[in-house]
């Protein structure tokens, strides 16, 4: 492979090349997002509310060892790592499902390919409102439908025990089309003859799926669901609309309790620090994923 | 090939119902927001609930277009949403390019350093962001938001096209280097064509988020004339009321351009290499 | 692919003459600008606002006001832009953010202006609640527009049904609730606020039952968790979930809303400024909704929260300060205080829009404003003195006390021990804040 770099006829120009060409890249990511991102950890060290601008200062460690007294971060934290685990599970099954159905060569695979695109193509907020309205307990689509049934209605968004699962199947409608799509692209990549070869040898549906299928697709999958745990983890639009976190915290994700700090409060100082933290999870959990999925850069 | 009555049973359980109950899942708040967006505002939250609008009025679309607001957010989400997809489309190609032709020194640190900058929360760096713009003199100018967009489409799509570049088998640019292409030359003439699925893909994957970008345009840009259709549709939005009938015809106007981008691409997505991957 | 270049390479060209097109051209008048924010703004108050615009450039033709019309709460935005120094000249404010745009010096101090104009156009009850968000000299920051009036929203008609006098005191409303409710047909006597907002709501609900005038004693303690509190809250939220629905333990504004409008629940706590949205979803029917004062207080006294008056504040790096205040002015109490006021919905501070037989405010067609302006101008209502004076009371009773108020409805703790915790809160921010 590297043998046959030597034919290039410029070498000096070409060892220099790949620098040229993320180039951009670099110039833009430093500037406007590793430089705030700088600025945001020394907010992290700062005595920083809106509300009480005479005790803006230095405060060292201070907001740090906040984190250890702060009753409502481990119950928020938890409640993500739910929300992250049930949601990314079951976006990457459903969005799996979706992409080998779409594969097929049938009738209508273009209208359906576009019809489970659009959830994607509605933002966040909207897509909160939307659920709202199908969600309500008084205006919602399932009570009323219910009641015509002669069911009894229920509390959607303000049952405890309900309320989760809610907002779960809104985000799943919101996120399947992601995966779906990123899915079914890389099924394209696998060559017809691999099925035809495996077909002859008598491999059924399952063992396709599970030996050739899949395996092909691994990377792509990696990638997709990494990318999914990330935003999930950070997404605070859908909930903040729909439950605004309640009832009694339990849709309170750690990435809205960071935006009630910051922007609510406007304690911009804590929550620069819980910002921190929540990168530093991110790293942890991101290098720990790569790792179990024995990641390296042997593709080259 | 016949298929056997046994497959035929088979195939209802392993697809066909999936597929209802998948496109059911997906259609039903489509469809409702569809019928929404017909109703009078006041019939939404009333005491007569209707699954079908009745009676159908057409005012939540022509009342949004009669102030001419609508079609200036629209203009400027298209210059905002195109500009920054056309500089990703490119920064992301010559990323692809390096990741997947190239051994480096720090190609592992950069692909890293992406992710990080995936992992900071927006609405903490939004503030040290804005002071920046304003450094720079881009507050309230339509640049500082494509510029902040591109920064954030970059690190996904690289890795998207990075993964479309590597399935492209590395004895096509042998052979056109052989031929006395320099390695511009083979990324321009030799991969680009085969990739135009995946240069598609990537550019209605980042179109879909620039389009539907709120927090930017909406700490950004301070003159009314300047919103994207994102931040105009939430005029609908107040602390005491909202305007659910507008907001549906909202939403069905605005999906519609990146849907369309959508519907012309989905048919780069199916290669003369599938023939459908559970046919088995 | 050379379709798709084309293809690109025309939609780049596109681009960049529309974004070459969309340059402004500002600077070589010889004319004063001065520029204004809004938020909370919908299309029609857009129109309405540059109607005001127009009337008032027609005015003072020297004068050009540069517009902008924010949708939903930007206060994060107008903070930003304090701190950038790239904020708007006038802003307007609510009693949620003027104490914190006080004490970080973003405002102008106003009470000379407003002197100089030498008449006493504005109620002299709302120039001193706003004066009150200074603590240190009672000096004028910003100057009122209108306010909300705080009532119940009631079905008159199912009153009428069940032959039910309307509610003056709290055991005839508890009675009425109780009274109202009929679960078989879907009927609840009352939607509470359990959701954001519901601290705040309860609060007024509190002293307006136990007549208590004062929020904290002359110890610097908070009267919140006074013993007949305690009795108000264990009645009040006792109708959770028996004469209300299950889901009210978390709802905001937009469910109670929904509960009250779709005729599922017979009263609702809200203000006048839901009006306009009643009256289109009930096709105007004034059989179906009304406005009703609180209920009065165990004293016999009508006790509400200090009129929370809305208005304008001048930024302090604002240029041209004498446009500013001739906006400011013109907007809330000259010839535009009657526009913007009737289309937010607002009770004016103007009184001679109040007094006027031919004013919206007395309009036969909206009875909630004349109810609002009756009690409000009453020399027998009583104000409680709400800390919205202290930057940090809006976001802690956000934060911190609507959480204590769902565990309260939900029996995980008792009124007292809620009361108590709110109290204990509130008593340390006066100590800090106050």
């Amino acid at each position: 492979m590297v043998s046959n770099r030597t034919l290039n006829r410029k070498p000096g120009f070409n060892t220099w090349l790949p620098y040229l060409l993320i180039l951009p890249a670099v110039v833009f990511l430093v500037t406007f997002l590793l430089y705030p991102m700088i600025r945001a950890l020394i907010n992290s060290f700062f005595n920083y509310q809106r509300t009480k601008p005479k005790q803006y200062g230095f405060i060292g460690l201070e907001n740090y060892k906040a984190l250890f007294q702060d009753d409502d971060l481990l119950p928020s934290l938890l409640i993500s790592l739910k929300w992250v685990v049930v949601e990314v599970g079951l976006q990457t099954v459903i969005g799996l499902m979706a992409a080998l159905l779409l594969n097929r060569r049938m009738k209508l695979q273009g209208v359906l390919r576009t019809v489970i695109f659009v959830p994607w193509a509605i933002s966040g907020v909207l897509t909160g409102i939307l659920w709202m309205l199908i969600f309500d307990d008084n205006f919602g689509l399932i009570n009323n439908v219910f009641e015509m049934w002669g069911l009894t209605p229920r509390s959607w968004l303000g049952n405890t025990s309900l309320a989760f699962p809610s907002v779960v199947i809104a985000e799943l409608w919101r996120g399947i089309p992601f995966l779906a799509i990123t899915i079914l692209a890389a099924l394209q990549t696998i060559p017809d003859e691999v099925y035809e070869s495996a077909k002859m040898d008598g491999a059924n549906r399952a063992t396709v799926l599970f030996r050739i299928t899949l395996p092909l697709i691994k990377e792509s999958i990696m990638y997709a669901t990494l990318m999914r745990c990330i935003w999930a983890f950070q997404s605070v639009d859908l909930i903040m609309t729909m439950t605004n976190g309640g009832p009694l915290g339990v849709t309170t994700t750690f990435a809205l309790y960071m935006y009630e700090t910051s922007v609510t409060t406007g304690n911009y100082g804590y929550g620069s620090t819980l910002a921190m933290l929540s990168f530093l999870i991110l790293i942890g959990f991101t290098i720990a994923y790569l790792k179990a999925n024995s990641y390296g850069m042997e593709d080259n | 090939m016949k298929t056997s009555w046994k497959e035929k049973t088979i195939n209802i359980f392993v697809i066909y119902i999936p597929l209802i109950v998948l496109v059911f899942f997906v259609v039903t708040p489509i469809f409702w927001t569809l019928s929404l967006s017909f109703k009078h505002s006041s019939d939404i939250v009333s005491e007569h609930f209707t699954i079908l609008p009745d009676p159908f009025t057409l005012e939540n679309y022509t009342k949004s277009w009669s102030t001419g607001r609508i079609s200036q957010y629209f203009m400027n989400s298209a210059i905002i949403s195109i500009s920054a997809v056309i500089c990703v489309t490119i920064i992301v190609i010559l990323n692809g390019f390096a990741l997947s032709r190239f051994r480096f020194r720090g190609k592992n640190l950069f692909m890293v350093f992406m992710l990080m900058t995936q992992m900071l929360p927006r609405i903490i760096i939004i503030s040290p962001l804005y002071l920046l713009m304003r450094d720079l003199g881009l507050v309230d100018k339509l640049a500082s938001c494509i510029i902040v967009e591109i920064a954030t489409a970059i690190p996904f799509q690289t890795l998207l096209m990075k993964g479309f570049m590597s399935g492209v088998p590395k004895e096509i640019d042998e052979a056109a280097e052989i031929d006395g292409c320099t390695k511009m030359q083979t990324l321009f003439t030799v991969i680009l064509p085969v990739i135009v699925p995946g240069i598609l893909t990537v550019f209605s994957f980042a179109f879909i988020n620039c389009w539907n970008e709120y927090l930017l345009p909406y700490t950004f840009l301070s003159s009314g004339s300047k919103f994207p259709l994102s931040v105009g549709l939430r005029y609908m939005i107040t602390q005491m009321s909202i305007d659910y009938g507008g907001l549906a015809a909202g939403a069905i106007t605005a999906i519609i351009p990146p849907l369309c981008l959508f519907g012309y691409v989905q048919r780069y997505l199916v290669s003369g290499m599938s023939a459908g991957a559970i046919k088995g | 692919m050379k379709k798709l270049t084309a293809l690109l390479a025309i939609m780049l060209a596109a681009v960049t003459l529309f974004a070459a097109g969309t340059g402004e051209d500002k600077g070589g008048d010889s004319m004063r600008h001065v520029s204004i924010w809004m938020d909370d703004m919908t299309e029609d108050r857009q129109d309405m606002m540059e109607e005001i615009i127009a009337a008032f450039e027609a005015k003072y033709p020297d004068i050009k006001v540069d517009f902008t019309g924010l949708p939903g709460d930007a206060t994060d935005k107008l903070m930003l832009g304090f701190e950038a120094g790239t904020g708007p000249d006038i802003l307007n404010i609510t009693s949620k953010n003027i104490a914190t745009y006080i004490e970080n010096g973003y405002v102008v101090d106003i009470t000379d202006m407003y002197a100089e104009q030498g008449n006493d156009a504005i109620l002299d009850s709302a120039i001193e609640s706003a004066t009150s968000f200074d603590r240190d000299g009672g000096r004028l920051y910003y100057l009122p527009s209108g306010t909300n009036f705080y009532c119940l929203w009631i079905r008159p008609d199912w009153f009428a049904e069940k032959g039910l006098a309307l509610p003056e005191t709290w055991p005839e409303f508890f009675d009425d609730v109780k009274a109202l409710t009929d679960k078989d047909a879907g009927r609840y006597g009352i939607a509470l606020r359990g959701g954001s907002g519901a601290a705040t709501n309860l609060e007024m609900l509190m002293y307006s039952y136990s007549g208590i005038t004062n929020y904290f004693d002359e110890n610097g303690q908070c009267t919140v968790n006074d013993p007949r509190h305690v009795e108000f809250c264990e009645q009040y939220l006792g109708l959770y979930n028996n004469y209300s629905g299950e889901g009210d333990i978390n709802y905001g504004w937009g469910q109670l809303a929904g509960a009250f409008q779709t005729g599922t629940a017979a009263i609702i706590q809200h203000n006048t400024g839901s009006a306009a949205d009643h009256y289109k979803v009930f096709n105007g029917d004034l059989s179906k909704f009304a406005a009703l004062p609180f209920p009065k207080s165990l004293e016999g006294t009508r006790v509400m929260q200090r009129l929370s008056w809305d208005g304008f504040a001048i930024n302090s790096s604002c240029d041209d300060v004498d446009a500013a205040w001739k906006f400011v002015y013109f907007i809330c109490a000259e010839e535009g205080a009657e526009i913007y006021n009737e289309n937010i919905g607002l009770l004016p501070c103007v009184a001679s829009i109040l007094n006027d037989p031919e004013s919206y405010v007395n309009d036969p067609e909206k009875p909630w404003m004349a109810t609002g302006s009756e009690v409000i101008l009453s020399p027998d209502t009583l104000f409680y003195d709400t800390p919205t004076y202290m930057p940090s009371y809006s976001s802690t009773l956000t934060s911190e006390i609507d959480g204590l108020v769902q565990e309260a409805m939900a029996g995980r703790i008792s009124c007292q021990e809620m009361l108590d915790e709110w109290a204990a809160i509130m008593t340390e921010l006066y100590a800090e804040e106050g």
